[in-house]
């Protein structure tokens, strides 16, 4: 024991090492029990970006982690650029990217006299049957008051099938010049054209859509105090588009605007957005043409009154009415409308992060009419509302949620005499309670019901609507977590799930189950060397499904599995991981016997393994080397004349190996992605009447990944 | 003494408030399920997705039954965010999306797919048969834990009665996602279409659409 003691005093510095590496890791952790069961995979390090404080920053923010996690890759800005911007900006995390790309092409935005800017982006990515190639340039100049601007995308898609291939080529081009007068006040030129062909040799003719748009472009600002800022732009010309259905020329207009009004105790984001075309239409191979317009109007608004205060209210509200007009067969025209309109109020009480209650309302509405007869009209309305809390009580974190959602959808044209509508009504209830029971042991409790109710009615005359049914959850799931130290962890987990299906009517109700799902699952981590670390998780589950109708035909499904998992780095440069999974799957009927037990009568045995590998050898950051053999065994025993006997056994091979890439190309320049060659290899046998017969080897090796070459001038 | 007694008075209320909150929540059946009516039982079709392979058999199946049961054993197959915690999504081939002259859905999820079938196996008034065949390009399913990626080219025709023929009504390739919810259940969550090179888009013959092309043009869009 002192010996150890000893030992373990002189393994301080190495310990002392990787946890100041683990930094990352470490910033995630909070005293907070609700995320000690974060998934801690996503915050593995990717393009040189880190995720510190992603999971509290992700919930300060109402995002999902996943969502934080994929702006920032996207846009490879770290967490604390992301979270200042949208401070700086006032605006949600989530549209400071789409907001500065917009921006980055607005003319009036733009508070440079000189600029000339070119970049380059170019991706190829290659699998089996398919390739895609795409090309992008992005040309800005600004000289003086003059500016010009361009960007033109062409992507080139190849997919294969059998002996036939398809091709589909996309391509836009986007160019804008003009004058800033002043700073809010631009007057300029557009056009914009797109091409779209296709060619698939099946098909009777190439398939082709050519577009263009050639626009007078007025571009405004306004700002009458500091708290109100207003941008209007207007698009208007020519309109020039052909493709396989109709040949429409005309006139086109698109008006649009953002109104933001920030006080102190009120802010109002606005947007909307008109435009349409006024046209001549014909068939491709017609003389005669029609006269069509089409029409889209859009406006979105977000209101928020007292924010960061401890009541508040937050709107958000959209009416969206799309009209478009086309040919049909017989050269008439035909209307297609849709309109819908959303509006969800968010009344919040909140003192801090972890005590506050928001109350919700929200209603929608949706009509679609298509022209024509048979399935053209539907309409939808949603109204409800909900409740979400979370309070945090001497130690004890509780979250909880309940909403109620009434939705009513018609389809009144299903057939030439009539229709149906859907009745639907939804309510959920969950909660989730969490708490840190010991220095090393947290525990979480989470349990939720839901019930969802669908009653159908007649419209007119319809032969066979759907059948009336409720569908009704309930789950919950209990978890622990101990942490012994940073070299040992281990956590307990048990699910339960009950899901019934209710079919109202009598002549239906043969099919009434009742599922009853329980999961019990083990997982423990030791890194039991300092570059070595192995993982194992095990699960025991079993599905009962109850036919209330038809209790003889009861099934029991049940699942064993184990996987294992060992990762090493070797050394600087080499990593080596190492996956094992197994899994015993069998399944039948279960009944009851004279003894009053129900017993498993199996059916059907499933027998899966997987070893699989991956070895990297990074010589350096710019360039590394890989392979992946993953090996698959099979085995599937199902019962013929009472006893169980093989019916399949199948064995597959699959060997990847390739290089990543991230590789500077001069001082503006990078290349990027990985690519390999992957080989697989299957070989089974089938069981006809216990006779064995051998299928022959199917072997297939090809290239695939994706790189990218970015280039900048 | 007195943060224990303030902690625990404070304990007392949560609790309170909680219960009453359940007993209100109890009081109003919101979550008590309707009664089945009794009586016969109806046909019985009890459809089972313990596998990729059993749940394209079961969309098979209910497309070919045509009836309410044979619409419940394929969408049952389709994964549902209320009960499974992942949805159903249907992606197109770009050249089917610019075939469509109508207003393009946001997403094709699981209330649309619900549309499109009732329409689709009422489009012919004749039975169905369909068939999920290899992909040759893609012989070897993919599986990866608790997902897997299966390769199918579909073909569905309606077998004419009048004139004792068939009438191939629909035709192309997919890409099927399926994930793995419980020990008895797996779901589809992404269907890729993907209209068949040899069959082109539009096709020769009006019929030879993919599903991707049908879904789109069977009016469920709202």
């Amino acid at each position: 024991m002192i010996r150890s003691r000893r030992l373990a005093f002189l393994l301080l510095p190495a310990v002392l090492e990787l946890v100041l590496a683990a930094m990352p890791g470490h910033a995630q952790q909070s005293a907070s029990s609700r995320y000690a069961f974060a998934d801690t995979t996503l915050l593995r390090d990717t393009l040189g970006l880190r995720f510190d404080r992603l999971f509290p920053v992700a919930d300060s923010l109402s995002l999902t982690p996943d969502t934080l996690r994929a702006l920032s890759v996207r846009y490879r800005w770290s967490l604390e650029r992301l979270v200042w911007l949208a401070d700086s900006l006032s605006m949600p995390v989530d549209s400071v990217g789409v907001y500065l790309d917009r921006e980055r092409l607005n003319p009036l935005a733009s508070t440079v006299r000189r600029l000339t800017t070119f970049r380059y982006n170019s991706g190829y990515s290659i699998q089996r049957t398919s390739s895609s190639w795409s090309n992008t340039g992005d040309y800005r100049l600004v000289l003086g008051s003059l500016f010009l601007q361009n960007t033109t995308t062409i992507q080139m898609d190849r997919y294969t099938a059998g002996t036939q291939t398809s091709l589909r080529q996309t391509s836009s081009s986007g160019t804008e010049g003009g004058w800033r007068f002043s700073p809010n006040f631009s007057l300029g030129a557009r056009a914009n054209l797109d091409r779209f062909n296709s060619r698939d040799p099946g098909s009777i003719n190439d398939q082709g859509e050519k577009k263009n748009d050639f626009q007078l472009s007025i571009r405004t600002r306004q700002q009458p105090r500091s708290a109100l800022r207003s941008e209007v732009s207007f698009f208007s010309g020519l309109l020039d588009l052909s493709n396989f259905q109709q040949v429409k020329r005309g006139a086109s207009a698109d008006l649009n605007g953002t109104l933001r009004l920030q006080s102190r105790y009120l802010t109002h984001d606005l947007s909307g957005q008109m435009n349409g075309n006024l046209s001549r239409t014909r068939a491709p191979n017609s003389p005669g043409n029609a006269r069509t317009s089409d029409l889209s109007n859009n406006l979105r608004g977000t209101l928020g009154l007292l924010p960061g205060k401890t009541v508040g209210l937050n709107l958000n509200y959209t009416v969206r009415r799309i009209r478009v007009e086309t040919l049909t067969d017989s050269g008439t025209t035909r209307q297609v409308r849709t309109f819908s309109s959303s509006a969800e109020a968010t009344l919040r009480l909140r003192q801090n992060n972890d005590r506050y209650v928001n109350a919700t309302g929200r209603y929608g509405a949706q009509d679609q009419a298509q022209g024509g007869t048979l399935n053209s009209t539907s309409s939808r309305r949603d109204l409800g509302f909900g409740f979400d809390g979370r309070f945090l009580l001497a130690g004890w974190n509780l979250e909880g949620r309940f909403s109620l959602t009434n939705t009513r959808s018609e389809y009144p044209t299903r057939a030439t005499t009539g229709g149906y509508g859907e009745s639907l009504k939804v309510a959920t209830i969950d909660a989730t309670l969490s708490r840190n029971l010991a220095r090393k042991i947290t525990l979480r409790a989470t349990g939720g019901v839901s019930l969802s109710s669908y009653r159908y009615f007649i419209i007119g005359k319809y032969p066979n609507p759907p059948v009336d049914r409720d569908q009704y959850r309930q789950n919950y799931r209990i978890e622990t977590l101990y942490n012994s130290s940073t070299r040992f962890n281990s956590g307990l987990v048990l699910d339960v799930a009950r899901n019934v299906l209710v079919n109202l009517q009598a002549g239906s109700t043969a099919s009434n189950t009742e599922a009853t799902a329980y999961r019990a699952e083990w997982r423990w981590s030791y890194r039991m060397l300092p570059g070595l670390t192995a993982t194992q998780n095990n699960s025991i589950s079993a599905d009962y499904m109850h036919f209330r109708f038809l209790p003889a035909s009861d099934r029991l499904s049940l699942d064993y599995s184990t996987a294992t998992t060992l990762d090493a780095v070797l050394s600087q440069r080499f990593t080596m991981n190492i996956r094992h999974n197994a899994k015993h799957q069998p399944s039948g009927t279960y009944t009851q016997f004279v003894d009053g037990l129900y017993y498993l009568s199996r059916s059907e045995v499933n027998d899966n393994y997987t070893l699989s590998a991956r070895l990297a050898y990074t010589p350096s950051p710019a360039f590394s080397l890989f392979v992946q053999p993953d090996y698959l065994a099979g085995e599937r025993d199902a019962s013929q004349a009472g006893a169980l006997s093989p019916t399949r056994i199948s064995r597959q091979l699959n060997f990847s190996g390739g290089a990543s890439l991230n590789l500077p190309l001069g001082p503006k320049g990078r290349l990027t992605g990985d690519i390999l060659r992957t080989y697989r290899a299957d070989r089974s046998i089938n069981y006809t009447s216990g006779a064995p017969l051998a299928q022959p080897r199917t072997e297939s090796d090809f290239w695939n990944g994706s790189l990218q070459v970015s280039w900048e001038l | 003494m007195g943060t224990v007694i303030l902690r625990n008075s404070r304990l007392l209320r949560a609790a309170l408030a909680l219960g009453l909150l359940a007993v209100l929540v109890a009081g109003c059946d919101l979550f008590k399920p309707a009664s089945p009516e009794v009586g016969g039982t109806g046909t019985t079709l009890l459809p089972s997705y313990a596998t990729p392979e059993s749940c394209l058999r079961y969309m098979q199946i209910g497309i070919e039954r045509k009836d309410n049961a044979g619409q419940d054993a394929y969408l049952g197959a389709l994964a549902d965010t209320t009960t499974d915690g992942w949805g159903f999504h249907a992606f197109f081939d770009p050249v089917v999306l610019k075939n469509y002259s109508g207003i393009l859905p946001a997403d094709w999820d699981l209330r649309h797919e619900a549309q499109f079938l009732s329409v689709f196996i009422r489009s012919y008034g004749d039975p169905y048969e369909m068939r999920w065949l290899e992909d040759v390009d893609y012989p070897h399913d993919i599986y990866e834990g608790d997902n897997a990626i299966l390769r199918r080219r579909y073909k569905v025709w309606a077998l004419r009665e009048k004139t004792a023929d068939t009438l191939l009504i629909a035709v192309g390739y997919s890409e099927l996602h399926f994930t793995r919810i419980s020990a008895s259940r797996w779901a589809l969550i992404r269907w890729q279409d993907r209209v068949d090179p040899a069959v082109g888009a539009p096709p020769k013959v009006d019929d030879e659409q993919t599903f991707g092309s049908r879904r789109l043009n069977a009016g469920a869009g709202g």
